[in-house]
């Protein structure tokens, strides 16, 4: 799709979009302008999902993160906080620690990734079609052994419980009035 | 024969039976009954006590030994067994008779002695409790029982000394009673020990018949390894220390005249017949094994010899009567430990033993029981009609208590020994055997205590009952029929019992042992009860010039300030109290003690502080984790996640 | 554009997650950091699927299988909020600390 030199100019990009929608989610003090960084973030993994060809993850992602979890996450927002006004300072010391935290998991990427030769030897080399909607949809309700049938049933099931705990849990109780 | 064994168990557990009737049913309110229930089972006691002696020496077993029944107490080893037996030979049932006469007796006086006591029936359980606990000793066929029933006595002899526990003195008595004689009996419990290692029995018939050749070889003793023959030798040692500290022996003879803070008939019977003669007894029936050792009985015969000139020297000077009397029952049971000492005999490096010794010493055993008893009974009588312990309050008690005066007059010649009178054989049979031993110096001092003897015991009795009285308080005595009838049933053995007893005693008293090496004896001394009752006749003229002609200067004679201060010594009995208190307190409360106390104060307290802080400092660490913060478990979390993730070794 | 650079790129964002959760006071500021995490976990999947030789299918699904479940945990945590908001009238971390007692 890309020329491989413009292709990598282009991940990088997305990557500096992706780390920056990320950031200023986190950092910014109004929750639901977080949220909508949040959207930015997501679309732009979207695109890297895009660009490592799994087109159909990248739809799902865009549908259920960026237009489901996150509008109901800014509904929740606009019923508790009117607006997402109330904004919490928090001390300076416990900024370090979490960044100190957040840090570290830039140490466990050295530890990890660029002390490990053997990542070097990947080259991509999976399948044009690996991720669509046919292969997907195929292994998901394959009954063969290396079908998902019972896992996509369980899950089926547990949005369902789920959805049903949250309607319960979220319900105006009769006692309160 | 099962009536026998259906009486000594009678005779043994209706003391118990009192005890725990008193103990249980009439421990607070119902006054008279306590006493009755002792009396009535102390006088079936006696009665079958007197059944099977009559029966033992009627039935040609005598002086044979005979187990009436005999449990199994405790199992230490395979071969070791602890039993719970009834002994029956000629010593213990001796022992058993006179114990439990005495005990009905006292039981009888203290129902008059002790009517206005609050604590009366408390009085009756705890003599209860002590006769049984003594009948147990005697019968015992075992070290191990007898140690049993010997701490049993320790206990109950506590519990009647300090009776008057409101009193400080009493408290300090019972106390220095208990202590000095644990002291001793853990010496005793090391001895078993010891003995029941090397021989492995507790029996007294096994270790009475030891042979010396069968033992070789050694014993490691943790720190030490000795011979098995040293080891023997030790245990002796160490089983006559029991006895060294229950019979008071010098230099642990103090806590005997304390124990004179308890009540009289208590004194009466402690110190008569019971607890005190226990050490002797004990020797008495390990006599054969002790024997074996020569050393020992010279030590038992020096400590008894010392103790008895010792507290006949103290006695003369003496002002309150019960202290008279326990110096008195010191002296006595010197004779005693003597007796049984001068046994060995060491000729040309061999020895031998002198069966007369070990006689003599049961037979003062015996005529010393009744008439300690009843002067102890006199004492106290004296004392309720007068309400002091002091001579200086006495006197002229004569034609008020004529009966008490009567008992008296035998008590004393008894115990002066006199003829007809009962201490007059024993002790006499106690001379020739030391002198027939060859063992003259302790001769020499045993008939200069019984001038000494003489001399205080008719000092007591003089300025008791003669003279005019020197107090208001004896002006209207009167003499309690109660209190008199008890003192005549003792006054009968301690007149006639030498006499009675002395034709049992050759029969049936020896040594009871083959393998003795017995000693012939080479001289006869017939003369020495002429001698002997020659010095009591001057004593008592000595006594009666001091204290009972009739221009006696008695008030100067008993006033003790301007004495020189020899006579201070002796009058406080040379500071023995002293020193053992300035021991106590320097040494052991000072010394040792505080040293202790500061390493528990700072050491062991400090380390359990240390701990304690360390604990608490962790509880309240683990505690502020707890904050309920959910970001600070976030963190934690993630944490826990990075170091698991560091420090683990993951397969990558 | 290698694996080690997706690897890279998910390891960085799930560290801005981990660093937003913990600086975060707000509970739904606490749950976008927390969807940030997961997605920076579907990444892993996902590259891996595309870069290794193994079955890439499978891989694509696990991702799908991630989002199906973020979408449950929302539900059930935007539920709790609610609730809680309506007890407690705070969406402080801070302030709620029942949990403690």
């Amino acid at each position: 799709m890309f020329p491989t030199e413009l292709k990598d100019l282009f991940f990088y990009f997305i990557s500096a979009l992706t780390i920056t929608t990320a950031l200023a989610t986190v950092l910014v003090k109004n929750v639901l302008q977080s949220a909508i960084f949040l959207i930015f973030s997501f679309v732009a993994t979207a695109i890297i999902y895009l660009m490592l060809h799994a087109e159909f993850i990248a739809i799902s992602q865009v549908m259920v993160y960026a237009g489901g979890v996150v509008i109901f996450v800014i509904f929740t927002i606009l019923l508790t906080s009117h607006l997402g006004e109330t904004a919490f300072s928090t001390k300076v010391p416990r900024n370090f620690i979490a960044a100190f935290l957040g840090l570290s998991f830039l140490g466990l990427a050295y530890r990890f990734l660029f002390q490990n030769h053997s990542l070097l030897s990947y080259t991509p080399s999976a399948p044009l079609d690996y991720a669509s909607l046919k292969s997907i949809a195929f292994r998901l309700l394959s009954i063969q052994s290396n079908g998902f049938v019972i896992a996509f049933e369980l899950i089926g099931l547990i949005l369902f419980a789920s959805l049903i705990a949250a309607v319960s849990i979220a319900r105006k109780q009769k006692e309160e009035k | 024969m099962n009536n026998i064994i259906l009486m000594s168990y009678l005779s043994l557990f209706l003391p118990f039976l009192a005890f725990l009737i008193n103990a249980l049913l009439f421990h607070s309110s119902r006054k008279k009954h306590a006493a009755y229930v002792s009396i009535v089972l102390s006088g079936f006691g006696f009665l079958s006590a007197l059944y099977i002696a009559v029966f033992y020496f009627q039935s040609g077993i005598a002086p044979g030994k005979l187990i009436l029944w005999e449990h199994l107490f405790l199992k230490f080893t395979d071969s070791l067994h602890a039993h719970f037996a009834f002994l029956l030979d000629p010593l213990s049932i001796m022992m058993v008779v006179v114990v439990s006469f005495i005990s009905f007796v006292v039981n009888l006086y203290s129902l008059t002695y002790m009517k206005d006591d609050p604590s009366f029936s408390r009085f009756f359980t705890f003599l209860s409790l002590f006769s049984f606990s003594m009948l147990g000793l005697v019968v015992a066929s075992n070290l191990f029982q007898m140690f049993f029933f010997w701490e049993l006595v320790g206990i109950s002899s506590y519990l009647l000394i300090g009776f008057w526990y409101q009193k400080p003195s009493a408290v300090k008595a019972s106390k220095q009673a208990f202590v000095l004689t644990r002291f001793a009996d853990s010496f005793f419990l090391l001895g078993i020990v010891l003995i029941s290692y090397i021989a492995s029995t507790f029996s007294f018939e096994t270790l009475n018949s030891l042979s010396l050749s069968h033992f070789s070889g050694s014993i490691n003793l943790g720190f030490i390894s000795i011979s098995k023959l040293q080891g023997l030798f030790l245990s002796s040692i160490l089983i006559f220390i029991g006895g060294w500290g229950k019979s008071a022996m010098f230099p642990m003879h103090i806590w005997l005249p304390n124990a004179m803070e308890g009540p009289t008939p208590v004194s009466s019977i402690i110190h008569s017949a019971t607890m005190v003669v226990a050490g002797v007894y004990l020797v008495a029936r390990l006599f054969p094994f002790f024997a074996l050792f020569p050393s020992t009985l010279h030590l038992i015969m020096v400590l008894g010899i010392i103790t008895a000139v010792f507290a006949a020297v103290i006695a003369i000077t003496q002002k309150d009567i019960k202290r008279i009397l326990a110096f008195s029952t010191l002296s006595q049971l010197g004779y005693m430990l003597f007796a049984l000492g001068v046994t060995s005999v060491v000729l040309q490096n061999e020895s031998f033993i002198h069966p007369l010794g070990y006689s003599a010493s049961i037979f003062h055993i015996f005529t010393h029981a009744f008439f300690k008893c009843m002067l102890f009974l006199i004492a106290g009588s004296l004392i309720h009609a007068v309400h002091s312990n002091s001579l200086e309050a006495m006197g002229g008690l004569k034609n008020k208590m004529p009966w008490t005066y009567a008992a008296a007059i035998i008590g004393v010649l008894a115990i002066s020994g006199l003829p007809p009178f009962s201490g007059f054989f024993s002790k006499d049979e106690i001379l020739i055997a030391a002198f027939q031993s060859e063992h003259f110096i302790v001769f020499a001092l045993a008939l200069v205590t019984s001038a000494l003897t003489a001399f205080y015991m008719f000092r007591f009795f003089f300025l008791a009952f003669h003279g005019k009285p020197r107090s208001n308080s004896t002006a209207n005595v009167k003499e309690s029929f109660g209190l008199s009838f008890p003192i005549l049933l003792l006054a009968i053995p301690s007149f006639l019992g030498g006499y009675a007893f002395k034709k049992l005693l050759f029969q049936y008293y020896g040594p009871g042992s083959n393998n003795l090496n017995v000693f012939e004896k080479s001289m006869q001394g017939d003369w020495i009860p002429f001698a002997s009752s020659f010095i009591v006749l001057v004593s008592i003229f000595l006594a009666w010039y001091f204290y009972a002609r009739p221009y006696a200067k008695i008030q100067k004679s008993l006033d003790s300030s301007n004495r020189p201060r020899f006579y201070k010594w002796i009058y406080h009995q040379f500071y023995f109290d002293e020193i053992y208190d300035a021991l106590v307190q320097q040494f052991l409360f000072k010394g040792i003690a505080q040293t202790i106390r500061f390493f528990e104060d700072y050491i062991i307290g400090g380390l359990l502080k240390l701990f304690l802080f360390v604990i608490q400092k962790l509880g309240s660490l683990v505690r502020e984790l707890q904050s309920g913060w959910t970001p600070f478990y976030l963190g934690l979390m993630i944490f826990g996640v990075l170091m698991w993730s560091l420090i683990a070794k993951l397969p990558i | 554009m290698t694996l080690l650079n997706c690897l890279l790129l998910s390891f960085i964002l799930f560290g801005i997650g981990v660093f937003g959760l913990l600086r975060r006071r707000h509970i739904v500021a606490m749950l976008i950091s927390i969807e940030l995490m997961l997605n920076a976990a579907n990444m892993n999947f996902i590259s891996f699927a595309y870069f290794s030789k193994g079955d890439a299918s499978a891989g694509a699904i696990f991702s799908l299988f991630v989002i199906a479940i973020t979408a449950c945990e929302m539900a059930i945590a935007l539920a709790i909020v609610i609730a809680m908001y309506r007890r407690t009238h705070s969406l402080d971390i801070d302030s709620l600390r029942g949990l403690h007692e």
